[in-house]
């Protein structure tokens, strides 16, 4: 069985080995006992630099992330379980970039082209009202054919999440962009369990901006 | 402002299935796709995931590979992702197969064409 993370994607794989198993899951909140101990280093490295958690680490020490790029191979051999991590892909170190006003209008160029590959009949978008997701919502909105939609999420009663929805509704409005928000209420008893994953992806490794 | 309901796609599983805690782990979300064959099973979960998700069924593959794909998935021209390669989005329908055939082609080096988020099983 093998089990893949993205090249560059926020979402990683978690494994933990148990007695003769390993077990695997795409939330390491589903592997980490409730009585677990927290390893220290990553928590050291987590409050350092802004909730971020590099792979192998997570926050216990008894989980361990496959990380970006790298699959994990896992294979039966003579009755017993092996994990084999390796890594399918790196970035290319030799584009061709003369200069820097080159490498801007290259990057420019990537840029709008990835914009264009993700969009289809009707797009969304989420915005936080700064500087990157507004560049790539810029780029979505010049594609002019009306189909895109601007999203921002936070949680009811942050006054940040609220700043965030207004600068974002400020500046889709600037582009003709329709825009939305989505606030979650942490007292709402119908939310599923799940929902509270945003606040355990923290310690995934995925910055996320929500007051835990 | 509107209030929405969430729900996360969630994977779990176990090699060795035959350990004490694999039933507890592989079952706990709601499945939409389970795969399970010898020691191994993986569990897929999340109730929005049937709406953006597509997958084979391990029992009909007869030793094909099984795929289950999740959101938005590309597939890249060459494996390098680099300045000349080129990317276009698999719809979700067909994603599973081509997924599975690229395996069968190039074995793990068929990872690098692809972009997105899915599971392999292959045994």
């Amino acid at each position: 069985m093998y089990l893949v993370v993205d090249k560059l994607g926020c979402s990683d794989i978690y494994l933990r080995r148990e007695g003769s198993s390993v077990l695997f899951a795409s939330q390491p909140s589903d592997l980490i006992d409730d009585d677990g101990q927290f390893d220290p280093l990553p928590i050291a490295f987590l409050l350092a630099h802004e909730g971020f958690i590099p792979a192998p680490f997570s926050l216990s020490a008894d989980v361990q992330a496959i990380g970006r790029s790298r699959f994990a191979r896992i294979s039966k051999s003579e009755g017993e379980i092996r994990c084999n991590i390796q890594r399918y892909w790196s970035p290319d170190a030799h584009w061709n970039m003369p200069s820097t006003a080159a490498a801007r209008d290259k990057l420019f160029a990537l840029l709008k082209d990835a914009v264009g590959v993700r969009m289809g009949k009707k797009s969304s978008i989420l915005v936080s009202g700064g500087a990157d997701s507004s560049l790539i919502m810029n780029l979505a909105a010049s594609r002019g054919d009306g189909s895109l939609l601007a999203l921002t999420g936070s949680v009811k009663g942050w006054d940040q999440g609220e700043q965030e929805i207004a600068h974002a509704k400020s500046i889709a409005e600037d582009f003709g962009v329709p825009h939305e928000s989505v606030v979650l209420d942490p007292q709402d008893d119908t939310l599923p369990e799940e929902s509270f994953r945003c606040s355990t992806s923290w310690m995934n490794g995925i910055r996320l901006s929500l007051p835990l | 402002m509107t209030t929405e309901n969430f729900h996360f796609a969630g994977r779990v599983g176990c090699a060795d299935a035959k350990a004490g805690r694999t039933r507890d782990v592989v079952h706990r979300p709601a499945e939409i796709w389970h795969y399970e064959a010898d020691d191994f099973a993986i569990g897929v979960g999340g109730e929005h995931a049937r709406t953006v998700a597509a997958w084979q069924n391990p029992v009909e593959r007869l030793g094909r590979p099984s795929v289950f794909v999740a959101g938005s998935l590309y597939l890249g021209s060459d494996g390098e992702y680099g300045e000349s390669t080129s990317v276009r989005p698999l719809p979700i329908e067909s994603a599973p197969e081509v997924i599975a055939r690229c395996f069968e082609l190039h074995g793990t080096r068929a990872f690098a064409l692809l972009d997105g988020d899915f599971s392999l099983g292959s045994l």
